[in-house]
């Protein structure tokens, strides 16, 4: 159990290494990570991220459209004027 | 198969769940080739070039940032156009499964990813551009072309699946 969660741990650790040698990451505790955390989370933070992710509820729309749109017409041979018509022999 | 159990597997086939997975598995993945191709790879753009220009570290790093949560959605778009494609595989009675038409939703899909991030971001709230040292240009212009063109040539393959699968339009 220790030692599953050791190795489930182990990619953050690694994750986490060379922060201290990039030292400008948006997390890290440096003048540049500062200026990033402080240019990310400004009075446009908002606006910015409702900007980023305006495009996703239009695509989501349309793959609904896709999946719930309206039903088929029946096909060629079956349309008439109410009289049932078999598909013709292959 | 006789003619009537033909009809009625015509009249039960549902192509949509297996379209609505390419669209969105093209969406995602269109959406990786802007961000991998564009973003990563040319670096001619990234998610807030327009208004964060990349002329300092930490802008480059903001912009970084945006470009992540962009792949974060993007993944989801792909995740859940595998998951509805394995639903549709599970429905396979009804879901005739055809390779050219999921060939065909996931180009339509890849199109309309272009058409409307390309509206939306280049030209409306002009978050970036495709080049941006040149702000709007033909560029942006070519962008929005290839996705009608994507749309365009996905609606023939589906088309085709289609008259393949005797499924009428637009089912």
């Amino acid at each position: 159990m220790k030692r599953a969660a050791v190795v489930a741990a182990l990619p953050a650790v690694l994750l986490l290494l060379p922060c201290a040698a990039a030292r400008a990451c948006p997390v890290c505790d440096t003048g540049t990570g500062e200026a990033v955390r402080a240019g990310l989370f400004d009075a446009a933070f908002a606006g910015n991220l409702a900007a980023v992710l305006l495009p996703f509820p239009v695509l989501l729309a349309l793959a609904a459209l896709t999946y719930y749109g309206p039903p088929a017409p029946p096909p060629p041979w079956r349309r008439g004027r109410g009289k049932k018509k078999e598909r013709p022999d292959p | 198969m006789t003619n009537a159990a033909l009809n009625a597997a015509t009249q039960r086939a549902n192509l949509r769940p297996l379209l609505a997975a390419g669209m969105l598995l093209g969406m995602g993945m269109g959406g990786f080739v802007d961000g991998i191709v564009l973003h990563q790879v040319l670096q001619t753009h990234n998610m807030l070039s327009a208004r964060v220009p990349k002329t300092t570290l930490p802008n480059v790093e903001i912009n970084m940032v945006w470009d992540g949560l962009f792949h974060a959605f993007v993944w989801l778009l792909t995740a859940l156009g595998i998951a509805l494609l394995f639903k549709a595989g599970r429905r396979r009675s009804e879901v005739p499964w055809s390779g050219r038409a999921l060939v065909g939703a996931m180009l339509q899909g890849w199109g309309w990813f272009n058409l409307v991030e390309g509206v939306i971001d280049h030209h409306v709230l002009h978050l970036h551009h495709v080049v941006e040292r040149l702000g709007v240009s033909a560029a942006d212009y070519v962008f929005l072309a290839s996705g009608v063109l994507l749309v365009a040539a996905g609606h023939l393959l589906i088309r085709s699946a289609r008259r393949e699968a005797g499924i009428a339009l637009p089912g």
